[in-house]
C-alpha cells in the first residue's frame, strides 16, 4: 500500500513539473524523439560523461543508425534528435545548435577529443558518415569543467567501436540514392586473443542534382513557391572515409588503443540566388591520429591520451582563386580515477597546442596568417554517493591557461537522486566558457586580439520517469528545465565597407523546457513503438553593447522556439519501420525579429528486413524522405529537397 | 480484483493527465510573430523626397526601397515589394535617377531593376550582368555600368534594355562620374583612375592616384575629388587619400593624406559644392579649399557602426546608416551640415545608398 503511495507520489510530482513547465514556456521549443534516454554509465565507451553526475544524455544507438546507414550526422541529429541542425542543403555545411547557442557552443567530441577546427571553431556535421558511428551521445548543458572551451550548449559524442563485439565481424553495405547517390561502406572487426582491430571504410558520390521548387519564403509576406520544379546544379560531391582502430591488453592491469581517421571530400557548391556564378568548390580534409593507455588496478585506473588532429580546407572560387585554411591540434590528457565506494575522485591534466594557418585571398589583396596558442588545463571531480548510489553529488572545478593567460575558474556541481525506482531527479550548476576561434582572433583585417573569452552559467533540472502501465505499456519520459546565461558574446558586426570585425556584444538568456516520451508495447512477437520530442526554447540578448540595438530581448536569429518530433516504430522478427514527423517553428532570420523564415514539418518512413543464409545476414533498408513533397528553407534561400529515398542493402558476418 | 481495478484506473488517469498536460504544453507552445500591418503605397508621386536603399543580406534576397516623403514626414517601407507584390532581390548596390525612371543596381542578382520614379512601378530590369555596382546614363540611350567581377564596364542601351557592348577596364569597378565627353572610373583594386572617351567608348587615360579608387564628387569649380582606400597590406603600403583633380587635363591639383590604416568611404558634397563628407568609422568632413585632412571628425560614430553616407541637398542635411549587427533593421540618423543631431528613424537591414527623388 505504501508502495503504491510512493508511485502515486511519483506520477503527481512528474504531472506537476509538466503543468509547471507549461505555464513556462509562452515562447519555448517542443521536440521528440524516439530514441532512448540511458543513464549515463550505460554510454559505453565515453570518457567521461560516464563520470558525470546530474547531466542529461540522449543515445542514438544502433537501432536508429541503421536507418541512416548512407546518410551523414547531420541528418541523423536533425531527424532524430532535440538538436536544431543548420543545414545549407544537402550535402552542404551543416552544423548543430544546442539550446540557443551556435555551433561554436556544440563541441563534437571523438574519445574525448573535440573535432572542431581551430579556426573557425565548427565541425561540419554533413561531413561525418554515420556508417562509421556505433553510438551517438548527446550530452546536454555545459559540462565544460570535463570538456573545456565551446562546450556551453551540450556536447555529441561519436563512438565508433562497438566495445561489447567480441570475434570477428564484418559489414558490407551498398547503396543508392536520389539524386544519382552512390555509397559503399565495410566495416571489419577481428580479434586475435587480446587485440582488436576495428576496421572501417566509407565512400559516397553524388551528383546532388536534387529536386526543389524556386521560393521566397522569408517573412512577412506571401510565400512565393513557383510551380515548376527546378533541379540543383553545381552541387555534385564525392566523400571518403578510413578508420582504423587497434586496441589491446597488455597483461592484466594495462591496455593500449591506437586510432587512425582519415577523411576527405570535395564539394561544388551551387548558388541559388546569384546570376553570377562563382563556381565555387571546397575541399576538405581531416587526419585524426590518437593513441591511448590504461592502467586500471583496483580502485585505482590511470589514463594517458594523445591526439594529433589536423583539418585542411580549400576553397576556390573564379574571383579569388585558392583560399586555404590548415588547423593542427596536437593534446595531450592525462587522467586518474579513483573509483571508491562512497567517493569517486578524477584529476586530469590537459596540454594543448593548436596551430592554425590561412592562405587567402581577400579584397584583391593576398593574406597569410600562422599562429598558434598554447592551452594547459587542470580540472578536477569529487562524486560522492550515499543511500546505496541513491544520492550521486559532484564537485567539479577546472582551471585553464591560453597562452600563460589565466581563465576564470570554473565550477560546477551535479546531482543526482533515485526518488523512487520509477522516478529520478537530475540536476547540475555548471559555469562554462568559449575562447574565441582563430578567425575570431586573427583573420586578416578584421581579426580581433582583443576579445575576451565568451563566459557562462547554466543550470537544469530533469526528471526521469520510467514505468510499466497495464503491465505490458512501458512509458520512458524526461522533462528538463534549463536557464543560462552567456556573458561577451561574440558577434561579427560591420566596421565598414565590406569589412566586420568580432566585438564581445551580448550577454544572452536562453531558457527552456525539453520532453521526451517514448511508449514501448510488446504484443505477441510485435513490437511498438510511440515517442515524442518537444522542445521549447528561449534565446535572447538581454544586453548589448551596441547603440540602440533592438535585437534585445528577441529571439536569437536561426533558433527555432519550438521543436517537436512524433516518432511510430513497429518490429517484428526481422522486419523493423519506423515513421517520424518533424515539425520546426519560426526561425527569425532579423535580430529585430522583424523577418523570419516559416515552420516546416516533415515526414519520413523507413524500413529494413533482415533475413539469413545460413551464418550470412542481409539486410535490406529502404527510406523516404519529405514524404508529402515539402517545400522548405531550414537557411534562407537554401532549398532543401524535395521526396528523395535511399535503398541500402547490408551483408553482415 | 478490486484492488486490480483501482490500480488500472490509476494508470488511466495518469495517461490521461499526462495527454492532457502534453497537448497544453503542444498549444501554449503555438507561435508569436510580430503583428505586420499591410505597408502604405505612396499615394503620388510627385512628392520629394529621400529614396533609401538597403543592401539585405548577401544571398538572402531581402534587398528593400524604403522612401521618406518630405512633405508628410512619412516612411514608406519596402515600396518596390509593396507595389508590385515581389521581392526587390539580391543586395542593393546603388540607385540611379535618370529622366523619369529609377535603376536600382542588384548586385548580387545581377540585373537593374527600373522603376517608375512617381509610382514606383516595375518598368523592366536590365539583365545579362555580372555583379553589377554602379550604373551612369550618359544620354538618352546609353549608360555604363561598372562590375564587381566583369574586367569590363558594360554599355547599356536604355531603350532596349540590352547590354550593347563592353569596355575593357581590368578589376572591381566602382563609382564613375561624367564631365564632359569623358567618364572617369574607379578601380578598387588598382593604382589609376581611368578615363573613358565616351565617343569612342573606349578608355582614353589613367590617371595615378596611389591605390584603390572608390568614391567621386564634382565641386563647385567643376574640380574632381577622388576618394581612395589606399592599399594598408603587402610590401608597398599606399596611404589612403583624398585627391583634386583638374578634369579637363586629367592632373592632379592637390593631394591630402588620410592617415595610413583608415579606410575611408562614401565620399559626399554638401549643396553649395564646397564641402565634403566622407566615412573612416564616423563622419569626416573638409572644405574644397583646405590643404590637409581635418583634425576632428564631424559626426562621431561613438560606438555606433556607420555604414552609409548620403546628402540631402534639399534640406541639407547629411544622412547616416548604423548598421547595428548586419541583421536587424538600419538606424537612419540625419544632421544638420554642422553636425548636430535632428532625428533618427529605422529603414531596411544594411542600408548603404541615398538617392533624391
Amino acid at each position: 500500500m505504501k508502495k503504491k503511495q510512493h508511485i502515486h507520489c511519483a506520477y503527481g510530482i512528474v504531472l506537476l513539473a509538466l503543468l509547471w513547465a507549461n505555464s513556462l514556456c509562452a515562447a519555448s521549443l517542443v521536440q521528440t524523439d524516439t530514441s532512448k534516454v540511458l543513464p549515463a554509465f550505460k554510454v559505453l565507451g565515453l570518457r567521461y560523461p560516464s563520470f558525470f553526475a546530474g547531466s542529461k544524455f540522449q543515445v542514438l544507438d544502433s537501432t536508429i543508425l541503421l536507418h541512416f546507414q548512407q546518410q551523414s550526422l547531420a541528418q541523423v541529429l536533425g531527424s532524430q534528435s532535440q538538436v536544431f541542425i543548420k543545414s545549407y542543403g544537402p550535402a552542404a555545411l551543416a552544423t548543430a545548435s544546442f539550446r540557443g547557442g551556435n555551433a561554436n557552443h556544440t563541441p563534437v567530441l571523438w574519445n574525448g577529443f573535440a573535432l572542431q577546427s581551430p579556426l573557425n571553431g565548427q565541425t561540419d556535421l554533413a561531413l561525418i558518415p554515420s556508417f562509421l558511428l556505433e553510438n551517438i551521445a548527446l550530452q546536454y548543458g555545459s559540462p565544460a569543467v570535463l570538456f573545456g572551451s565551446g562546450a556551453m550548449g551540450g556536447s555529441i559524442h561519436l563512438q565508433t567501436q562497438n566495445k561489447l563485439l567480441e570475434g570477428h565481424h564484418v559489414k558490407l553495405m551498398a547503396g543508392i540514392g536520389s539524386f544519382g547517390t552512390y555509397t559503399l561502406g565495410a566495416k571489419v572487426q577481428l580479434q586475435f586473443g587480446k587485440w582488436k582491430s576495428n576496421f572501417g571504410l566509407y565512400r559516397q558520390q553524388g551528383l546532388n542534382d536534387f529536386r526543389f521548387h524556386k521560393a521566397n519564403m522569408l517573412q512577412p509576406g506571401e510565400i512565393q513557391i513557383e510551380p515548376e520544379v527546378s533541379r540543383a546544379s553545381h552541387a555534385n560531391f564525392k566523400q571518403q572515409a578510413y578508420l582504423q582502430e587497434l586496441e589491446g591488453k597488455l597483461g592484466k592491469y594495462q591496455e593500449l588503443g591506437l586510432r587512425l581517421w582519415w577523411q576527405t571530400s570535395e564539394r561544388n557548391l551551387p548558388e541559388f540566388s546569384m546570376a553570377s556564378l562563382a563556381n565555387a568548390q571546397q575541399q576538405d580534409q581531416q587526419l585524426r591520429l590518437m593513441a591511448d593507455y590504461k592502467f586500471k588496478k583496483g580502485k585505482y585506473e590511470l589514463q594517458s591520451r594523445t591526439g594529433l588532429f589536423k583539418d585542411d580546407i580549400k576553397y576556390t572560387d573564379i574571383l579569388n582563386g585558392l583560399s586555404q585554411t590548415k588547423g593542427i591540434q596536437l593534446t595531450q590528457f592525462i587522467d586518474q580515477f579513483w573509483h571508491g565506494k562512497k567517493f569517486e575522485w578524477l584529476l586530469s591534466g590537459m596540454a594543448q597546442r593548436l596551430n592554425g594557418e590561412g592562405n587567402m585571398f581577400q579584397n584583391g589583396n593576398q593574406y597569410n596568417f600562422n599562429q598558434s596558442q598554447q592551452r594547459q588545463a587542470i580540472f578536477g571531480s569529487i562524486k560522492y554517493q550515499e543511500f546505496n548510489g541513491k544520492l550521486q553529488q559532484q564537485l567539479s572545478v577546472r582551471s585553464e591557461w591560453v597562452d600563460g593567460k589565466v581563465i576564470p575558474l570554473m565550477p560546477s556541481f551535479g546531482l543526482q537522486l533515485f526518488i523512487h525506482k520509477s522516478l529520478t531527479l537530475l540536476g547540475n550548476a555548471a559555469t562554462s566558457y568559449r575562447l574565441p576561434t582563430f578567425n575570431d582572433l586573427y583573420w586578416p583585417q578584421m581579426g580581433n586580439p582583443l576579445l575576451k573569452p565568451e563566459q557562462g552559467i547554466s543550470f537544469e533540472v530533469s526528471l526521469k520517469n520510467n514505468l510499466t502501465l497495464f503491465k505490458k505499456l512501458g512509458l520512458n519520459q524526461t522533462l528538463t528545465v534549463y536557464h543560462k546565461e552567456i556573458s561577451n558574446w561574440i558577434l561579427w558586426v560591420p566596421i565598414g565597407g565590406t569589412l566586420s570585425k568580432p566585438f564581445n556584444v551580448h550577454e544572452v538568456l536562453s531558457k527552456g523546457v525539453e520532453w521526451q516520451w517514448q511508449f514501448n508495447l510488446p504484443i505477441g512477437k510485435s513490437k511498438f513503438l510511440l515517442g515524442g520530442l518537444l522542445d521549447l526554447t528561449q534565446a535572447r540578448p538581454i544586453g548589448s553593447t551596441l547603440q540602440g540595438d533592438s535585437s534585445l530581448n528577441k529571439q536569437l536569429i536561426f533558433t527555432p522556439r519550438i521543436k517537436q518530433q512524433i516518432q511510430a516504430g513497429f518490429s517484428r522478427g526481422a522486419f523493423n519501420a519506423l515513421y517520424t514527423w518533424n515539425y520546426v517553428g519560426n526561425r527569425f532570420t532579423s535580430s529585430d525579429n522583424q523577418n523570419w523564415l516559416a515552420p516546416y514539418q516533415l515526414h519520413s518512413l523507413a524500413a529494413s528486413y533482415g533475413f539469413k543464409v545460413k551464418r550470412h545476414l542481409f539486410t535490406i533498408q529502404a527510406s523516404l524522405q519529405n514524404l508529402f513533397n515539402q517545400t522548405y528553407q531550414i537557411m534562407v534561400n537554401r532549398p532543401m529537397p524535395l521526396r528523395n529515398f535511399q535503398l541500402t542493402l547490408q551483408y553482415q558476418l | 480484483m478490486a484492488q486490480n481495478r483501482a490500480h488500472k484506473t490509476h494508470h488511466f488517469l495518469y495517461l490521461g493527465l499526462l495527454f492532457l498536460a502534453g497537448l497544453s504544453m503542444a498549444f501554449s507552445a503555438c507561435e508569436k510573430t510580430p503583428i505586420v500591418l499591410p505597408k502604405a503605397v505612396p499615394g503620388d508621386s510627385l512628392s520629394q523626397g529621400m529614396l533609401i536603399g538597403s543592401e539585405g543580406n548577401f544571398q538572402w534576397g531581402n534587398a528593400s526601397l524604403s522612401f521618406l516623403d518630405k512633405q508628410s514626414g512619412t516612411l514608406y517601407e519596402d515600396v518596390y515589394k509593396t507595389v508590385n507584390q515581389k521581392p526587390l532581390g539580391d543586395v542593393l548596390q546603388s540607385m540611379c535617377s535618370w529622366q523619369d525612371k529609377i535603376y536600382l543596381v542588384l548586385n548580387n542578382s545581377g540585373k537593374i531593376e527600373i522603376i517608375n520614379k512617381h509610382s514606383f512601378k516595375s518598368e523592366g530590369s536590365i539583365v545579362g550582368l555580372r555583379a553589377p555596382r554602379y550604373m551612369l546614363p550618359i544620354s538618352a540611350q546609353t549608360a555604363y555600368v561598372s562590375d564587381l567581377y566583369d574586367n569590363h564596364l558594360s554599355i547599356v542601351n536604355l531603350s532596349t534594355l540590352q547590354v550593347s557592348g563592353k569596355i575593357a577596364c581590368p578589376g572591381w569597378t566602382e563609382e564613375m562620374l561624367s564631365f564632359g565627353e569623358k567618364v572617369f572610373v574607379c578601380n578598387k583594386y588598382q593604382a589609376y583612375l581611368y578615363v573613358i572617351d565616351t565617343k569612342t567608348q573606349s578608355l582614353s587615360d589613367s590617371i595615378f592616384i596611389g591605390y584603390g579608387a572608390i568614391s567621386l564628387a564634382l565641386d563647385k569649380n567643376n574640380k574632381l575629388w577622388v576618394l581612395t582606400t589606399g592599399n594598408a597590406n603587402g610590401n608597398n603600403k599606399v596611404e589612403p587619400q583624398l585627391h583634386c583633380l583638374l578634369p579637363s587635363q586629367n592632373s592632379i591639383e592637390k593631394t591630402i593624406g588620410l592617415g595610413m590604416g583608415n579606410l575611408p568611404l562614401k565620399l559626399q558634397i554638401n549643396a553649395g559644392k564646397d564641402k565634403l563628407y566622407w566615412l573612416v568609422q564616423d563622419v569626416w568632413s573638409m572644405d574644397i579649399n583646405d590643404i590637409a585632412k581635418p583634425a576632428t571628425k564631424l559626426i562621431p560614430s561613438n560606438g555606433r557602426t556607420f555604414y552609409g553616407l548620403g546628402y540631402d541637398a534639399y534640406q541639407k542635411q547629411i544622412w547616416v546608416s548604423d548598421a547595428k549587427d548586419y541583421v536587424q533593421k538600419s538606424e537612419l540618423l540625419i544632421y544638420n551640415e554642422d553636425g548636430t543631431y535632428i532625428k533618427s528613424l529605422r529603414a531596411g537591414i544594411n542600408t548603404s545608398s541615398f538617392l533624391i527623388k
